[in-house]
C-alpha cells in the first residue's frame, strides 16, 4: 500500500466562492488530503463545513479556486472543461442523495449511460448491456431492469445509481449522502453493497455522511470543520456477521 | 436501447418524456408547415390560372420585323423657325427576312423550347351574306402546337389542317352560321381568297379570339396575304414562363427583330402576379419566424426542467459537446417530424380546397400534386431551422454547470 501512489493528492485547496466580489466567501482554507487506492473513508461533518463542495472538487465538477490536485497521479488542477469531463468519466462514479437516475430510462439503461457516451464507442451494445445486467444481479434487482426508475422504491433507485456508478470500473465512487433519504434496513443494505464492491473490486469510496452510525463502519474517518479539516484518523469497524 | 448513438438516443428520450410539449410543438410547426405548403399551391394554381388565361392563344415571344418608323430629312430647329409633324407611318405587312435561319437561332437560345413560323395578317371571313373581319394565323400546325396549346381548347373536331382546312374561333363559327365541316371564303386586302373547311372550333378563353381568330396552314396564309414563302412573325415558346422577359432581352441583343414577351404586353398583370409572390414571400417568412421562435422557446423551457439531469449526466461523463448536440437534435426532430407531418396536413388541406376552389370554368384552380421536391426542400428547411432554433438552448444546456444544476 505504501508503494503505491495516492489515488487523490489534494495540497493546500481553497474555494472562495463569488470570488472577487463583495459577498465573497471562502468555503474551504487549505485542505491536504490524500486518498489511497481502495480506501473506503467517510468525510463527516457538520452543515456548511464544506463538504459537498470539498466532495464536487474532487469529483472534478467545481474547480478549486487555489491549491494542487492529482488524480490518479495526473495534475488536473488547471484541466479545461473537457479534460475535466473525460477524466472523471475514467476514474470516477458518482452516486448522489437522490439517487438522480434519469426517468425517461429504464433501470438497466441508466446504468448504460456512462458507457454509451464514452468514447470508447467500439464497445457493443450487447457488451454494454451484459456488464450492466452483471451489475443490477450485483445490487439484486435482476428482475427490475426494464422498469423505469418512477417504478422502483427508494433504495432500489439507489442500488441501480451505485450499478450506474460502478459500470466502466472507476477507481474511486464519491458519494454524497448516498443513505441520506433511506429508512434503516435499505441504508445497511446499500451500504453493506457499497462494501462488498469495495472489498471485491477494490473500489475506492468516499462517502460524505450525517450518519456517525454510518462513518463509524468505514476504514478511515476525515472530519471536517468550517472548511478545514479538523481530524483524519483510521478506524477499524466492527462488521456485523 | 438501441444503436442509435448516445446524443440521439437522449434527445430521443427526452422528447418523448415532455410528451405534451413535444405535440404542442411538431404540431405547432406542422401546422406552419401545411400553411406554407397551402399557399404555395392556390398562388401556383391562381397564378397558373390567371396566366393560362391571359396568354390563352398567345406566344411566351413574338418575334416580329421591327416596326418601319418614318425618319424626318430636316431637323426642326429648335428656335421654332420651322414647324415639322411628323406622321406615323401606316405600317404594311412586313416580314421577317430569313426566318429559317432566325428560327433555328432562336430555338438554340437558352430556355427557348419551341418556335413556330407564323403568317398572320387581317382578312374577311365570308359565308353566305355573312361576312365578318377575321384574323388569319397561318402556322406549320404540328411546331405550333408546341408553341400553343390547342389541344386543351378544343370544342370540337379535330386538330388537323390539310390544304384547304382552317380551325375558327366559336364565336366566329356562331357569326358565320357554319358548323363542322362547312365551308366558307376568306378575303384579304392584298386580292387573295381562298375556300376552308372547318376542321375544328376552338374556345380560346376570350370572346374576342373566338370572334376572330381563323388557323390555317401556313402556305395558305402567305398566299392569301401576298408574301409567298415568308412569314410575319415566329412564336415562341419558353420553359418557364416568368423567364420570358429575360430571354426576350437576350433574343433582342442577338437580333435586330422587335421582339416582345408576353410580360411586356401583360405588364399589369405581370406586376399584380410580382406583388402577390412578394407578399406570400412575406407570409411565408413570418410563419418560418413564428415557428421557429415556437421550437426556440419551447427547448429553452425543456432545459430549464432537465438541468438536474443534464447535471447528472455531466457528472457521469457526458461532456459539453454532448449537451449541446443532444438539444440541437432535438430541434432538427421537431423541425422534420413538424414538416413531414405538416406536409401530409397541407396535402390534406390542398386536396380538400381543389374541391371547393374552383375557376370560372369548374375546373379546379390547383391540383394536388405529390411535388416530392418541394417536400424535400421543406424537410431540409426545417431540419436547417430546427437546429438554429436550437442554438441558444443547446448553448444554455451546454453551459450548465453540473455541481448547481445537481444541487437543484
Amino acid at each position: 500500500m505504501n508503494t503505491t501512489q495516492p489515488l487523490v493528492a489534494i495540497h493546500g485547496l481553497h474555494k472562495t466562492y463569488n470570488e472577487g466580489l463583495v459577498n465573497a466567501e471562502e468555503v474551504l482554507h487549505g485542505i491536504d488530503l490524500v486518498i489511497n487506492p481502495g480506501e473506503f473513508t467517510a468525510l463527516i461533518g457538520p452543515s456548511g463545513s464544506g463538504k459537498s463542495t470539498l466532495l464536487n472538487i474532487l469529483g472534478l465538477l467545481e474547480s478549486a479556486s487555489g491549491g494542487s490536485y492529482c488524480l490518479g497521479g495526473r495534475d488536473v488542477t488547471a484541466f479545461n472543461d473537457d479534460e475535466r469531463t473525460r477524466a472523471r468519466h475514467e476514474v470516477l462514479g458518482f452516486i448522489f442523495q437522490f439517487h438522480h437516475l434519469l426517468p425517461a430510462f429504464t433501470a438497466v439503461e441508466n446504468i448504460m449511460l456512462p458507457g454509451l457516451m464514452g468514447r470508447s464507442r467500439g464497445v457493443l451494445q450487447s457488451d454494454l448491456r451484459e456488464r450492466a445486467m452483471e451489475l443490477l444481479d450485483a445490487v439484486g434487482l435482476h428482475d427490475a431492469c426494464d422498469k423505469k426508475p418512477t417504478e422502483l422504491s427508494g433504495g432500489m433507485q439507489q442500488r441501480v445509481a451505485i450499478a450506474r456508478a460502478l459500470v466502466r470500473g472507476p477507481q474511486l465512487v464519491l458519494a454524497d449522502e448516498p443513505t441520506g433519504n433511506l429508512d434503516t434496513h435499505s441504508s445497511d443494505s446499500i451500504f453493506a453493497l457499497l462494501r462488498k464492491f469495495n472489498r471485491e473490486r477494490g473500489t475506492g469510496l468516499l462517502i460524505v455522511t450525517h450518519d456517525p452510525r454510518l462513518a463509524a463502519r468505514c476504514d478511515r474517518i476525515v472530519e471536517l470543520v468550517d472548511g478545514r479539516i479538523a481530524s483524519d484518523k483510521s478506524n477499524s469497524p466492527i462488521h456485523p456477521q | 436501447m438501441n444503436a442509435l448513438g448516445f446524443e440521439l438516443t437522449v434527445a430521443l428520450r427526452f422528447l418523448r418524456e415532455g410528451r405534451m410539449q413535444t405535440a404542442l410543438i411538431i404540431g405547432g410547426a406542422a401546422i406552419g408547415v401545411a400553411v406554407i405548403f397551402f399557399i404555395t399551391a392556390v398562388l401556383t394554381g391562381v397564378q397558373g390560372d390567371l396566366i393560362r388565361r391571359v396568354t390563352g392563344a398567345q406566344a411566351h415571344i413574338v418575334v416580329k420585323p421591327p416596326e418601319e418608323i418614318v425618319a424626318p430629312l430636316v431637323a426642326g430647329a429648335a428656335d421654332g423657325s420651322r414647324l415639322s409633324s411628323i406622321q406615323a407611318r401606316p405600317q404594311r405587312l412586313t416580314t421577317i427576312d430569313g426566318w429559317p435561319a432566325l428560327a433555328r437561332a432562336t430555338e438554340a437560345t437558352e430556355g427557348v423550347i419551341a418556335v413556330a413560323p407564323v403568317a398572320t395578317g387581317s382578312g374577311l371571313g365570308i359565308k353566305g351574306e355573312a361576312a365578318r373581319s377575321v384574323v388569319i394565323v397561318g402556322t406549320e400546325l404540328d411546331r405550333y402546337l408546341r408553341v400553343v396549346r390547342l389541344d386543351d381548347k378544343v370544342k370540337s373536331g379535330v386538330l388537323v389542317i390539310e390544304p384547304g382546312d382552317a380551325l375558327i374561333g366559336i364565336e366566329l363559327a356562331k357569326d358565320l352560321g357554319a358548323v363542322l365541316g362547312d365551308r366558307f371564303r376568306v378575303q384579304t386586302a392584298q386580292g387573295g381568297s381562298e375556300v376552308f373547311r372547318i376542321r375544328a372550333l376552338l374556345d380560346l378563353g376570350s370572346r374576342e379570339l373566338n370572334r376572330r381568330y381563323v388557323y390555317t396552314d401556313l402556305r395558305a396564309a402567305q398566299s392569301l396575304l401576298g408574301i409567298p414563302g415568308r412569314i410575319t412573325n415566329l412564336d415562341v415558346a419558353v420553359r418557364d414562363i416568368m423567364q420570358a422577359e429575360m430571354i426576350a432581352a437576350q433574343l433582342r441583343a442577338q437580333s435586330g427583330q422587335l421582339i416582345e414577351s408576353w410580360i411586356q404586353t401583360n405588364n399589369q398583370i405581370f406586376a399584380a402576379i410580382k406583388n402577390q409572390d412578394i407578399m406570400t414571400l412575406l407570409i411565408r417568412f413570418f410563419i418560418t419566424v413564428v415557428v421557429s421562435l415556437g421550437i426556440a422557446s419551447v427547448l429553452v423551457v425543456s432545459v430549464v426542467q432537465k438541468r438536474k439531469e443534464i447535471g447528472i449526466l455531466r457528472a457521469i461523463g457526458a461532456t459539453r459537446r454532448q449537451m449541446l448536440s443532444v438539444f440541437l437534435l432535438q430541434g432538427v426532430i421537431v423541425g422534420v417530424g413538424g414538416a413531414l407531418l405538416g406536409s401530409v396536413l397541407g396535402m390534406m388541406l390542398v386536396s380538400l380546397f381543389s374541391r371547393i376552389l374552383r375557376n370560372a370554368e369548374g375546373q379546379a384552380l390547383f391540383s394536388l400534386s405529390f411535388d416530392f421536391k418541394l417536400i424535400g426542400y421543406v424537410v431540409v428547411g426545417a431540419a436547417v431551422l430546427g437546429l438554429l432554433a436550437a442554438v441558444l438552448p443547446a448553448r444554455n444546456a451546454a453551459r450548465l454547470d453540473p455541481a448547481q444544476a445537481i444541487r437543484g
